[in-house]
């Protein structure tokens, strides 16, 4: 899995490094040809990032903060001012719980013993727009922004050969704020390190999600392009 | 543009189909054992003596183009067979009940088997390859064969009532259902299960 992401993520830079030449290119041809680092004008970047998330709802299922996950984005600056960034993402994540062996009481003359692993895997896509405090150039840029998009869950629990799962479509809404740090100034090359908070109306009334609330912190790499 | 439009859809698809699961050594740790008293009304200090083969089981296996009643003798099974019906026994009497004879008329009949649903499927994969145009041509081909295996398989014990018949026919007084013992990670895991069965039976005894 490590090795399919990175193979990914190596291409997703190769990609928009090659952009960046095109875009180059054609640049020579305007008045504007950036001449330094301070000047290069890059007006969208790409990022993957670590998320480690924390689950809110139904704790009764899964209430364990789990580091499975990732996020995939890109953002495109919306206009000359610099501040107003769109784009969109694509977020995994898989929370998982052990329930120990433990036995069950069904009914008045029923009873189960069995250990439980219980898991969550959720997807989301969504289009993001971002607002960013200062200009792009700086080291240390804070934003602030807002997802608005779908997100898919599939509920699974598993004990010993046995096992079952449902799942659920529903809408996401995903305040986020963070920072893009620069390796210098206008750097091309930035971490980026923010908090989110996710809601998906996500309902499944067989594993006893109404909706499906997290928090998440992430931390990536961002490559800036123009 | 469409480059990376392409590859975080590919890197989407990639990630969409992870989904990772426990491990078969984290899932077969612990047997699942479900007992079921039957009836609530059931006074089980009313009884005091019990039937059980002490070194007989029966087994049912699915593979079995004629499935029937098969004895399974502790000489064919090695250990399995005298540890559980000892196990049995050793419990039944612990929680104050008495092993006799068929012929002595016991309250009670204990039943243990064990059913396995074995279970092999054979898909045939054909692939052929050539070319051909206007009037000739030529092609060749072949295929392969893969095989799936399924194997699952329960231990039942069932505690009938035959002192007091119901129109003739004994009542299923206690049920256990272990499984699956065909996928078993080691010995202990069984033999915990199996005193399982008895421990959250609390009002199994005299």
């Amino acid at each position: 899995m490590k090795k399919i992401t990175l193979i990914g993520f190596v291409l997703l830079l190769g990609v928009s490094v090659a952009s960046a030449q095109y875009y180059y290119d054609r640049s020579k041809s305007t008045d504007k040809v950036p001449s330094g680092k301070s000047d290069r004008d890059f007006d969208r970047y790409y990022f993957l990032s670590w998320d480690n998330n924390t689950p809110m709802s139904n704790p009764d299922f899964i209430k364990l903060a789990s580091s499975l996950g990732t996020k995939l984005g890109f953002r495109k600056r919306l206009n000359s001012e610099d501040k107003l960034w769109v784009g969109g993402d694509f977020g995994w994540a898989v929370y998982k719980q052990y329930i120990p062996y433990q036995t069950y009481n069904s009914n008045s003359t029923q009873a189960t013993s069995t250990d439980l692993y219980n898991y969550s895997y959720n997807y989301s896509l969504s289009a993001n727009i971002d607002y960013l405090f200062v200009s792009r150039d700086k080291i240390i840029v804070p934003y602030a922004g807002l997802g608005i998009g779908v997100a898919y869950d599939k509920f699974a629990q598993y004990w010993n050969i046995y096992g079952v799962s449902g799942d659920s479509w529903g809408l996401l809404l995903r305040p986020e704020a963070g920072f893009l740090v620069g390796f210098g100034q206008n750097s091309s090359w930035r971490l980026k390190a923010a908090f989110h908070y996710d809601y998906g109306s996500n309902t499944n009334t067989d594993f006893g999600y109404k909706n499906f609330i997290n928090t998440g912190f992430q931390v990536g790499i961002v490559k800036m392009a123009w | 543009m469409k480059s990376v439009l392409l590859i975080l859809t590919g890197a989407t698809l990639v990630l969409w189909g992870c989904q990772p699961k426990p491990s078969d050594a984290e899932l077969l740790k612990n047997l699942v054992v479900f007992t079921d008293k039957s009836n609530n009304t059931t006074n089980y200090t009313q009884y005091s003596t019990y039937y059980l083969r002490p070194d007989t089981m029966n087994y049912y296996n699915s593979s079995d183009p004629n499935p029937a009643d098969t004895l399974w003798l502790s000489s064919q099974s090695g250990d399995f067979v005298d540890y559980v019906t000892k196990t049995v026994n050793d419990s039944l009497t612990a929680r104050g009940y008495s092993s006799v004879s068929r012929k002595s008329s016991p309250d009670l009949k204990v039943y243990i088997y064990e059913v396995e649903n074995y279970s092999v499927s054979y898909s045939y994969y054909p692939y052929s390859y050539g070319y051909g145009y206007g009037y000739g041509g030529y092609g060749y081909g072949g295929g392969y064969t893969t095989a799936s295996v399924s194997d699952q398989a329960d231990l039942y014990i069932q505690i009938l009532d035959v002192k007091h018949l119901t129109s003739g026919k004994p009542t299923l007084i206690w049920y256990c259902d272990i499984g699956d013992i065909a996928s078993l990670s080691s010995a202990d895991t069984f033999i915990r299960a199996l005193g399982q069965a008895f421990k959250q039976s609390p009002y199994l005894k005299k």
